[in-house]
């Protein structure tokens, strides 16, 4: 009798999805689907608003990553104020950097060393009562410590730049209204260790080091646990550096040509399309170019580190060559990398945070400009999800009419489903007995990709921790609560 | 009103999403501690007070600490690590169970992701403790919480239960820590808290000043 298992929520990420795989008969996978099961309708919520409100209204997509949504809504409020994207005062652009790179430590430091690091350190059978951050408090007390700190670090730039660690208010059409104080610079540059910038370099290189050092002693898992070939897209800076806030699209294909050749990202409809299905309300967006069966794209670190021709901080620099040398400066279709990538941006991270904090320009006085007003603005940036696209139309009373929003999580719904598909494909094909640990392989694969289910549906509500068995004629046979 | 003695450090977390209606009593409770007007919308008055990192100044309501949280998180293992007394203050969807209701899934959420993190006692009142235990109304209850190891399926939203459990494991103790759960009615995206709501915010308030001074 066939089967379909049931995997909902999926554990330590955030927001809540459901993974279904269907067993024939004899046990063998015919589908696997990632679901996405909420539906919140932000995009309609805004119409009608002051498009000077978007900045802030848009953050309650999420307590998760409001930065992000609230600098992609600024920059698109900024053209509708007059403002292009490198029209910003100096001053209004570094403290958006600095609020950015903050909101990119403190994200990526929680998710590996919360989220991804249990199923390392303790793998993937692991008793799940140890499998989770008070397990790697109890036997890597150091490593949660610092985690902890790390994330604090980067909320409290947060809180220095937006005015609040969770739903700022800093970026504002045109510009920012705040700028850093020296007591509050001071207070991330000379605070006593550990709580200052650059213990939190050290702190992220050593990071980085821990990674490389447990994928020596564990390659093949690393390597081969849900790879597979995708293209890659992502902002590039006109020098084809890695930016994380701003930057032309590039895309590449798994062997690393270019298929969008830096294009300006205001134009994004010509090359991005949204397919829909049944069974999500999550959309699948893909490269025009290449059609919908066969344009799909991962975003975030991998992605970032696949398209950008190099780092421009010199510790994150060196330790991209070690990355690149490793798959001998072709792209990185190996989804448990995303970790290496995403510390290495961490490390990035860490560096650009310092070296801001050293620029005078954070305590400028000039803070907002304006210009023509147009009715229509595009704002991209990179989430540390990846790529999220905001865009918006006004009506002559300068009320949205108009909200259409790609975010990260999005993005990378295909490369889940993927994912999703080659563990069932490689763990649970043919087995007759599923094992906590062979469903939790499947949630490793979508923890690499560090999915915001709340942001990709814009919901907001919780569902029961449940396993669902169903036969091939869709007859409940099991159910399990976690 | 003020915290009874005052050698005791004691911290209050108001935890919710002002722009969800009741899901802001939490925040809102933080201004009925600072004598905020409440009927001004929560959202814009959960930042009043809000300090910058550089500043080492907290903000301060009523003899306590005030922090207002969207959700909680790991790092607030550190933040209450030297606090005596920690009070978590959040909406709940009733029932007594300190579940933080969520619009139509309110009725499903446990009660480890609730207001609390507390299994329901089914007791409307404080209980345990040196505090006196008294009946409050039954849309608000507080209770005391203890540090559990035991994680919600994502970590990004830690219950106050887990939040004690990593401070005892990081920093080596853990304060005393009660969970005040106050009954909302409506989550609908908006801001400015429903009657009823308002309400109990007010009955709760006047239970945690009573508390407070009797610690």
């Amino acid at each position: 009798m066939g089967r379909k298992i049931t995997i909902e929520p999926v554990t330590r990420v955030e927001g809540h999805g459901k993974v279904t795989i269907h067993l024939d008969d004899a046990g063998k996978v015919t589908q696997t689907r990632f679901h996405i099961v909420e539906f919140r309708g932000f995009e309609r919520f805004i119409q009608g608003h002051p498009y000077w409100e978007v900045p802030v209204l848009v953050e309650r997509l999420c307590g998760i990553c409001p930065v992000s949504h609230h600098l992609a809504a600024a920059k698109a409020t900024d053209i509708i104020a007059g403002v292009g994207p490198e029209g910003l005062t100096p001053t209004a652009e570094k403290m958006r950097r600095l609020m950015h790179y903050g909101q990119m430590f403190q994200s990526h430091a929680l998710h590996f060393f919360h989220l991804a690091s249990p199923d390392l350190l303790f793998g993937a059978d692991a008793d799940p009562a140890i499998r989770n951050v008070i397990g790697v408090a109890l036997m890597h007390k150091d490593l949660a410590v610092q985690g902890v700190l790390m994330r604090k670090f980067g909320q409290e730039i947060i809180k220095a730049t937006a005015g609040k660690k969770i739903h700022g208010t800093g970026a504002i059409p045109g510009g920012i209204n705040k700028n850093l104080s020296p007591e509050e610079r001071d207070a991330f540059l000379k605070a006593p260790d550990p709580l200052n910038a650059e213990t939190m370099v050290a702190w992220a290189q050593a990071a980085v080091d821990f990674f490389k050092d447990f994928h020596k002693k564990n390659t093949a898992l690393i390597d081969g646990f849900a790879a597979f070939p995708s293209h890659h897209l992502s902002l590039v800076r006109k020098d084809g550096a890695l930016d994380f806030y701003h930057g032309a699209l590039r895309a590449v294909d798994a062997a690393g040509m270019k298929v969008l050749d830096d294009v300006d990202y205001r134009d994004y409809l010509k090359y991005i399309g949204e397919d829909v299905r049944s069974w999500s309300y999550m959309k699948f967006p893909y490269l025009r170019s290449l059609g919908k069966a066969d344009g799909w794209y991962r975003v975030g670190p991998l992605a970032r580190l696949n398209t950008c021709d190099f780092i421009p901080t010199p510790l994150a620099q060196k330790e991209f060559e070690i990355y690149k040398a490793y798959t001998g400066g072709k792209p990185n279709n190996m989804s448990l990398h995303t970790h290496w990538a995403r510390l290495i941006e961490l490390l990035h991270a860490g560096e650009v945070m310092r070296d801001l904090l050293h620029d005078k320009d954070l305590q400028g006085t000039a803070l907002v400009k304006k210009g023509r007003k147009a009715r229509e603005g595009v704002g991209l940036v990179e989430a540390p999800r990846g790529t999220l696209f905001h865009h918006y139309q006004i009506n002559a009373d300068d009320q949205i009419t108009m909200g259409n929003l790609i975010v990260s999580t999005t993005n990378n719904n295909e490369p889940m489903n993927r994912a999703v598909n080659w563990v069932a494909m490689n763990v649970l094909d043919g087995q007759k007995n599923i094992t906590e640990g062979m469903l939790n392989r499947v949630e490793i694969a979508i923890r690499a990709y560090d999915p915001c289910l709340s942001c990709a549906t814009h919901a907001l509500g919780r569902m029961p921790l449940a396993v669902e068995l169903y036969d091939a004629r869709g007859g409940l046979l099991d159910r399990k609560e976690r | 009103m003020s915290v009874g003695r005052s050698d005791i450090k004691v911290l209050i977390f108001g935890i919710g999403n002002p722009g969800r209606r009741d899901d802001g009593l939490g925040p809102a409770l933080l201004q009925e501690m600072r004598g905020a007007d409440v009927s001004r919308g929560t959202d814009a008055l959960a930042s009043e007070g809000a300090r910058s990192g550089a500043d080492p100044r907290r903000d301060e309501g009523a003899g306590a600490a005030l922090e207002f949280r969207y959700q909680l998180n790991v790092e607030d293992a550190y933040t209450i690590r030297d606090f005596d007394l920690v009070i978590f203050a959040d909406s709940s969807s009733g029932g007594g169970s300190g579940a933080t209701g969520v619009g139509e899934d309110a009725g499903t959420r446990g009660p480890e992701h609730g207001a609390a993190g507390v299994t329901q006692d089914g007791a409307n009142g404080v209980r345990k403790g040196g505090a006196a235990a008294e009946v409050v109304p039954e849309d608000v209850a507080l209770n005391e919480i203890g540090p559990s190891a035991t994680i919600a399926f994502t970590t990004h939203e830690m219950s106050p239960a887990s939040v004690l459990g990593l401070c005892h494991e990081l920093y080596g103790r853990t304060p005393r820590a009660f969970a005040l759960a106050i009954r909302g009615y409506e989550w609908d995206l908006g801001e400015g808290l429903s009657e009823k709501g308002r309400a109990n915010l007010a009955r709760a308030a006047d239970v945690l000043r009573r508390f407070l001074d009797e610690q």
